[in-house]
Formats: structure tokens, C-alpha cells, sequence
């Protein structure tokens, strides 16, 4: 059990800097972009290896990447957000509890969301490159990978919370 | 629940308190309290069959039936 809280304490920590970094970061370069302060001649925006200078292209394209960029993140930070609430109840010792469960739940939910994001948003990033005239093709993708692992966290959390409901009621069985 | 547990009301009855009970009966004064309370899913027959023989009872003194109460 002590490693266990000790593991879970380090883990919440890295997880907590990765997410107010991250938060920070995103803001920071949202603002930038939106308000053309810096250097953006130099910056490009980049998903599923598809560039687009940030510096040249139109105001209504700039706006909606970084919609795109922000979408993405806030999907990132609401996973991040329940891993470190998971960890936090991990470190109090706190296991198999209804709250563990939920946050699993949760994370499961947010992968699945990732899947859904990541399509509507490769979708809103070819269609800034049609608009701007870069020529790349079509190219819209799913992944399938978080939905599959995101369905897999949310029925495993589903049989846990089964199992909680059990126990719960062999405690209660006088 | 719909299930009322009248523990309290048998244990006026006979004039004992809930830890002699417990002791008698073989279980823990915080099990028999949550019997008490209602708290309990579910109650197993060689405890209520415990409690009857102390408590020189029947199963429908403690247990009762009140469909007015929502379940």
C-alpha cells in the first residue's frame, strides 16, 4: 500500500505540472496568435502531418486553428484533470471507492471524446487548407485507437463499479 | 424501503441494550446498530434466528411491512 501511495503521489505530481503547463501554454499561444503580438511568421500549426503557416493565411483560418488547437487541448486537460484526481484518491489510499470508479469512468469518456475531436478537427483543418489554397488533398482521420482503449477503460469501469455495488451490499448484509 | 426493522422497539420490550444484544446474539454492537438504523440490505437467517431466540420473539416483531413507505 505504501508504494502504492508513494507511486500515486509522484504520478499526480508530473501530472499536475503536464497540466498547468500545458493550460498555460495554450492560453499564451492563443492569445499571441489572436492578438499578433510575436513573430508569427515563423510559427506553423501542425496535425496529422499537415502544415499551415500561421503567419500568412487569412484571420477567419487563424481563428478557427485556434479553436481547433484549443478544442484539443481542453479535451487533453479534462482526461489529465480525472487521472489526477484518480491518483490523488490513490495516494490517501482510497481504492475501489465510488469517486476511483467515476474518475475512470471519466477517462474513459474523455478518450472517447479524443476519437470524436480528433475527426471534427482534422475535418475543420482541411477545410482551412482548401480555403487558403494549400493543396494537400482531403485528409480527415478518426482514432480509432483512443475509441477502442476509451471503450475498453469505460466497460472495465462499469464491471468495477458492479463489483463495488457487491461488496457494498455483502458490508451491508447483517 | 418498505421493510421496517422494529429492533428498537423490542429491545424497550424486554428492557436490554443494543451491546448486550450484541453480545448475546454474537455480532458486533456497529453490525446490530446498522440492523437497527435500517441501514442493512439484507438480513441472513441464522442472525434473525439468533436475535428471535434472545429477544424470545418472532421474525414478524422485528420485521415489518409498511407498503406506504417507498421502496
Amino acid at each position: 500500500m505504501r508504494k502504492i501511495k508513494k507511486t500515486s503521489k509522484i504520478i499526480k505530481n508530473i501530472g499536475k505540472l503536464i497540466f498547468w503547463v500545458t493550460a498555460w501554454a495554450s492560453v499564451l499561444v492563443g492569445v499571441f496568435v489572436l492578438l499578433n503580438i510575436g513573430n508569427l511568421e515563423n510559427m506553423t500549426f501542425s496535425m496529422d502531418s499537415q502544415q499551415i503557416p500561421i503567419g500568412t493565411i487569412d484571420r477567419l483560418s487563424q481563428i478557427t486553428l485556434i479553436l481547433v488547437f484549443w478544442s484539443l487541448v481542453a479535451v487533453f486537460l479534462r482526461g489529465l484533470w480525472h487521472g489526477i484526481k484518480l491518483f490523488g484518491l490513490y495516494e490517501k489510499g482510497e481504492i475501489f471507492l465510488a469517486k476511483n470508479i467515476e474518475h475512470l469512468k471519466r477517462i474513459g469518456e474523455t478518450l472517447i471524446m479524443w476519437a470524436i475531436i480528433k475527426g471534427l478537427t482534422s475535418f475543420a483543418v482541411t477545410s482551412v487548407m482548401l480555403y487558403e489554397g494549400l493543396d494537400t488533398g482531403i485528409n480527415v482521420t478518426f482514432n480509432i485507437t483512443a475509441l477502442m482503449i476509451g471503450l475498453l477503460i469505460y466497460v472495465i469501469s462499469w464491471v468495477m463499479d458492479e463489483g463495488r455495488k457487491l461488496r457494498e451490499e455483502q458490508e451491508l448484509t447483517i | 424501503m418498505a421493510i421496517i426493522v422494529n429492533l428498537d422497539v423490542m429491545l424497550a420490550i424486554r428492557k436490554m441494550k443494543l451491546n448486550d444484544l450484541a453480545k448475546q446474539v454474537g455480532i458486533t454492537p456497529q453490525n446490530l446498530s446498522v440492523l437497527k438504523t435500517g441501514k442493512a440490505r439484507a438480513i441472513r437467517f441464522s442472525t434473525l434466528d439468533a436475535i428471535c431466540r434472545v429477544l424470545e420473539c418472532q421474525p414478524g416483531d422485528i420485521l415489518v411491512f409498511e407498503p406506504n413507505k417507498e421502496s
